[in-house]
């Protein structure tokens, strides 16, 4: 029954500089619907993989398809990333001249044709469905991490994602806003049906997902129940 | 939100570079805008006293149209001149340049006394020489200003005494900072009997120009007749305004260039991260140079516009100075505006052409990476 909308075969990422091999092989299948977690120590390709999966990096071999379309076939893979894609990052990265209600615009630039009163329409919503509305003219420095992090979360669903990929999305904020959080996109994956790849050192956020696959040296080494990390 | 908002923003983030930048484009555009419209300013007057002589055609020696001194023709020509039908009036004019008090290279005009030129002048005080031979003068405005002279006065030129009768205000700065005499005492003064400088010509009908200028070259092969426009713009002073002019343009699109670049570079630089976060976001390469381009025209475009009244600001302060009042006369046209605009617009094209390309091309991984 269930749809693959993320599928990796033998994919492999190499960087010349430094003359990494940051992936060897990974084969992977995340299905529509999926909020899953990847896990691993430092350095083990987790971000490589993100950033193949969200059309942000070619790989040097393998193929990546993405809802059924292989990524070695789309010639323009920035109006691909920003229809199909939404992204969050563990240091925010808002861009500090906007506002919240400005940056949460940015993705639809390029993503198609919106008016631009219908562009802030869209992100007054979802910065209330964020529990924002009081933040909408705020600069970033004026917002504590884990609003900024709202706010990103708010960006990353500009388009309507079919994934939500998020590096370390508690990487810079204290457990309880990490909790918070991560009942949001909790939230989020449930209420838009969007596919979420969350990869975190967090075994609390872990265990909130329900799928964990476990990384090491550029290889996918097994998956774990993610009851099973609260122990 | 519309792109040019972030534009906007992202221009006074760093508001001292980006004054700064504009000032530097506006003090460039300034000097392009102040030498033009004096250069400008100076052609019109010179034209318009020509059309106050009432002139149609000027008479010069072929070959040396372009340098007004250079020219000497024989007054003897004038009879020749005068046969040529469709005539109405034959008008000599002698210019030379002498030492006036203690005033050297001050240009002298001789006009017929009692002629149509002589009587045509604007006076401000006193009147027309009527006299050929009487030791008279009338200068004009500003020379009269700056030797403190006013009619009545005796002043020494070349080293003979003159009693100046007149002054007036002329539309030609030439001749609002020269002295005028009489034709016939001026070669006198000079050692230059017999010689004049130019002929202008009135005509019964100036629509026959065409035909009279043709026969008067054919009746004449050693003379020019030339209309006032091809007369003044053959002018070598003029020309050479205009070419200094073309100069300064230049170089002030290169170094206006070359500061919005070095402000551009500097900002793409410093928002690697910021770029590349843009692109991650699905910004495609080309709305990346868009708004770069557009931050580096609305610099170039404020310095164009700032320009303008700083070059305007520079001819107003030219004017305070005593000995230069009623010499700098600008004339600003609707396409010295222009171009001063357009300079602005290419200088700001050309500054942020490379570092919109080089922002295009940040890789959104490798800006993304570092934390
Ligand atoms: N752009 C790059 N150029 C060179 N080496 C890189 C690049 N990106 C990642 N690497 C290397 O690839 C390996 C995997 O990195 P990364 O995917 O960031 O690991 P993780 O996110 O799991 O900590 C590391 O050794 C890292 O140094
Ligand atoms: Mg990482």
């Amino acid at each position: 029954m269930a749809i693959p909308v993320v599928e990796l075969r033998n994919v492999t990422k190499s960087f010349v500089e430094g003359d990494v091999q940051a992936l060897r092989g990974v084969n992977l299948t995340i299905y529509k619907g999926e909020l899953m977690c990847i896990m691993g120590p430092s350095g083990c390709g987790k971000s490589t993989l993100l950033n193949l999966v969200g059309a942000l990096d070619r790989p040097t071999s393998g193929e990546i398809l993405i809802d059924g379309v292989n990524l070695n076939d789309v010639e323009n893979l920035d109006t691909f990333r920003s229809r199909k894609i939404g992204f969050i990052f563990q240091a925010f990265f808002l861009v500090p001249t906007l506002t919240a209600l400005e940056n949460v615009e940015i993705p639809m630039f390029d993503s198609g044709f919106v008016l631009p009163q219908e562009k802030t329409q869209k992100a007054r919503q979802l910065l209330k469905d964020v529990g924002l509305e009081k933040k909408i003219n705020q600069v970033p420095t004026r917002l504590s991490g884990g609003e900024k992090q709202r706010v990103a979360i708010a960006r990353s669903l500009a388009n309507d994602p079919a994934i939500i990929l998020a590096d370390e999305p508690t990487g810079n904020v204290d457990s309880k806003t990490s909790a918070m959080l991560i009942e949001l996109l909790r939230r989020i994956n449930q209420e838009k049906n969007a596919t979420l790849i969350v990869v975190t050192h967090d075994p609390l956020i872990a265990a909130a997902t329900n799928r964990v696959v476990q990384m090491l040296d550029g290889q996918i080494v097994g998956e774990k129940d993610p009851k099973s990390l609260l122990k | 939100m519309v792109l040019i908002q972030i534009v906007w923003k992202n221009l006074l983030r760093r508001k001292i570079r980006s004054v700064l930048t504009v000032i530097g484009i506006a003090v460039g555009i300034g000097a392009v805008v102040s030498l033009v419209s004096i250069t400008d300013g100076f052609v019109h007057g010179w034209k318009n006293m020509i059309k106050g002589h009432g002139t149609d055609l000027t008479i010069v020696k072929a070959g040396t149209e372009a340098n007004l001194l250079l020219n000497i023709l024989d007054e003897s020509l004038g009879d020749g001149l005068r046969q040529v039908p469709g005539l109405e009036a034959v008008t000599e004019s002698l210019v030379d340049i002498a030492t006036i008090e203690d005033k050297p290279s001050i240009m002298l005009f001789g006009y017929a006394a009692g002629g149509d030129y002589m009587n045509r002048l604007k006076f401000q005080t006193g009147g027309p020489i009527t006299l050929d031979d009487k030791d008279e003068i009338i200068l004009g405005s500003v020379l009269a200003k700056s030797l403190k002279i006013k009619v009545g006065d005796e002043i020494e030129v070349e080293r003979e005494f003159m009693t100046v009768v007149g002054t007036c205000e002329s539309s030609n700065v030439l001749e609002n900072g020269a002295g005028i005499m009489s034709i016939k005492r001026l070669q006198k003064l000079m050692d230059r009997e017999g010689k004049v400088t130019t002929f202008g010509i009135r005509l019964v009908n100036p629509s026959q120009m065409p035909e009279i200028k043709k026969e008067i070259e054919t009746r004449f092969p050693s003379i020019s007749a030339l209309s006032t426009r091809e007369f003044v713009d053959e002018n070598e002073g003029v020309k050479m305004a205009q070419a200094l002019s073309w100069g300064i343009s230049l170089i002030v699109l290169l170094v206006g260039a070359i500061a919005t670049m070095n402000t551009m570079f500097m900002s793409v630089f410093e928002r690697t991260r910021e770029i590349g976060i843009l692109r991650a976001l699905g910004w495609r390469k080309g709305r990346i140079i868009n708004m770069i381009m557009q931050e580096s025209i609305i610099l170039s475009l404020c310095g164009g516009i700032l320009g303008i009244f700083f070059g305007m600001g520079a001819v107003r302060m030219l004017n305070l100075f005593r000995q230069l009042r009623g010499l700098v006369q600008a004339e600003y046209t609707t396409f010295l505006f222009a171009e001063a605009i357009i300079l602005a617009l290419i200088l700001g094209v050309l500054g942020g052409m490379l570092p919109a390309w080089r922002g295009s091309r940040m890789p959104p991984v490798e800006a993304l990476r570092y934390e």
